[in-house]
């Protein structure tokens, strides 16, 4: 690995994360059939309203998705841009420094996103596509290095089974990571993130999480999206409408052992969760902390 | 219900089990969604594993052994109590020990929950060309992987049913010739980890006939699911 310093900075093309502050990214689905929201926001005017309503929440990254992540109807190249360059290019005018990522695996689509002012390109699919990280360092921006199991896109695991699940992630991502900085992507501009339930079933998804200090340790900026997702679904017996406070178990978990990046679908509660346990880990001070003291 | 003997008169009796990975204990939690196919198999093998018992010692199969077998990438054989870590299912903070392939692990499990304490062989075979064990043979295995639109491995493969469906058919009517033909471009393609295993049962079967018994068909979890057994003289 390169000088650069560890749970540093961060930078998304022009802006700048500068300090230890964890970050809370809002998933803004432009999909017909995305697992929780299910076409919520797939026109594009309820797609703006919902990144206003991440920013209003105090999101710092909004998360641009135009392909649902799991088995499904495909969708095209063509289609997938569509759903989403016209999106981030109204988004990128009316919030010039909001840091705006897009969910791709595809470096055609991420040409025409990070063209339109997209700052970050979430690859869920680890790489899949060998131009993506060379195309992110062309307009230099940042990428996430994912791991999924060796799986193709959009699809989910099948008795997989591990060694060691934590680290065979840890190989996958800094050998991405790797990768990225070889194509060009900065340093300071590569996320690593264990894709909770990508390649994993629950008890995997679980050990990643208990051991999320191990993938921290590499000293990459570690994301998660771990917001209601089947892991905390199969965990407490609850179907995906009612695993909000699921979510912010695991999100505070995370948030306990390094992680740097929450990628959610509730901004508002994702943020007191992970500025609280900020205050816990002693690198946020109380809003107002009078009581007792005066 | 448990196939009808005499098996103690067969040559060969194949057993077929699904490969499912909850039907290992705790692996599901601690609801046990698969209590009831675990239920089923046991209750396929039990009378067939009883016969075996009692069977005369000697001939060509080695004494008393039971085989079990399942697909793999290469044909091999482990000892009847080769271990299985099952923290490769279920994490841990520590990796995994050797281990057998998880369908041989799932085939023992079964076999030893329906009361088989004797000696047992296990192992994997990759293509229909290799000559099938003799005597009493478990045969791990499933039908389609993708019937399903939520919740699956893949996308839904609309040939799925019908698939899965001549499957049932051939083995509950005991169509020897019928499992033979299955479609083996069609079979890969749908993820049907019984493909192999279903030919070597059709080669060992020959010409038949054999006495066919359905134990269960369908999709509880996803995959397509069979319990069935075969025998014959």
């Amino acid at each position: 690995m390169t000088d650069w310093q560890p749970g540093g900075v961060l930078r998304f093309r022009d802006k700048v994360v500068p300090d230890h502050r964890p970050l809370v990214m809002g998933i803004v689905n432009r999909t017909p059939d995305s697992f929780y929201d299910r076409g919520a926001t797939f026109a594009v005017e309820a797609a703006l309203d919902r990144v206003r309503q991440a920013v209003a929440e105090g999101a710092d990254i909004v998360d641009i998705g135009g392909v649902k992540a799991g088995p499904g109807a495909e969708v095209g190249v063509a289609e997938e841009i569509r759903r989403t360059v016209g999106l981030v290019g109204a988004v990128r005018a009316q919030f010039p420094s909001l840091i705006i990522s897009v969910d791709t695996w595809r470096a055609e689509v991420a040409r025409e996103v990070l063209a339109a002012g997209a700052d970050l390109v979430n690859d869920a699919w680890a790489g899949h596509d060998p131009d993506l990280a060379a195309v992110t360092a062309t307009f230099d921006a940042a990428l996430v290095c994912t791991h999924s199991g060796g799986l193709a896109p959009r699809t989910g695991p099948f008795r997989v089974e591990y060694v060691d699940v934590v680290a065979d992630v840890r190989t996958h991502v800094t050998q991405l990571a790797e990768r990225a900085l070889a194509a060009g992507v900065a340093a300071e501009s590569v996320i690593i993130d264990p894709a909770h339930d990508f390649g994993k079933n629950t008890w995997h998804s679980l050990t990643v999480t208990r051991r999320l200090d191990e993938l921290v340790a590499t000293g990459w900026p570690v994301l998660v999206s771990v917001s209601n997702k089947d892991f905390v679904g199969e965990t407490l017996g609850l179907p995906v409408d009612q695993r909000q406070v699921g979510t912010q178990a695991a999100t505070a978990v995370c948030a306990f052992l390094g992680a740097r990046i929450h990628r959610v679908h509730d901004v508002a509660a994702a943020r007191q969760t992970v500025d609280l346990v900020a205050s816990v880990r002693g690198e946020r001070p109380p809003v107002r902390a009078v009581r007792g003291l005066v | 219900m448990s196939p009808a003997p005499p098996f103690v008169e067969a040559t060969s009796t194949w057993v077929l089990v699904p490969g499912t990975p909850i039907l290992l204990p705790d692996v599901a939690g601690a609801s046990d969604p698969a209590a009831e196919l675990r239920s089923v198999c046991v209750e396929e093998l039990r009378n067939p594993l009883t016969a075996w018992t009692a069977r005369p010692q000697g001939g060509t199969v080695g004494p008393g052994e039971v085989t079990v077998l399942a697909a793999g990438s290469v044909p091999r054989t482990w000892s009847g109590d080769a271990p299985y870590d099952v923290s490769r299912l279920l994490g841990g903070s520590r990796p995994a020990g050797p281990s057998i392939p998880l369908a041989l692990a799932v085939g023992r499990h079964l076999v030893r929950a329906a009361g088989w304490s004797g000696p047992l062989a296990l192992q994997t075979v990759a293509g229909p060309t290799e000559p099938g064990p003799a005597g009493l043979v478990v045969a791990v295995g499933d039908g389609s992987r993708y019937r399903s639109a939520e919740g699956g491995p893949g996308a839904q493969d609309p040939r799925s049913v019908a698939f899965d469906e001549q499957v049932r058919r051939v083995l509950a009517d005991g169509d020897v010739a019928g499992l033979r033909a299955l479609d083996v471009e069609l079979a890969t393609a749908l993820g049907v980890t019984g493909r192999v295993p279903w030919r070597l049962l059709a080669d060992a079967a020959g010409g038949g006939p054999v006495e066919p018994h359905l134990g269960f068909a369908g999709d509880p979890f996803g995959p397509y699911a069979l319990v069935a057994t075969w025998w014959w003289r």
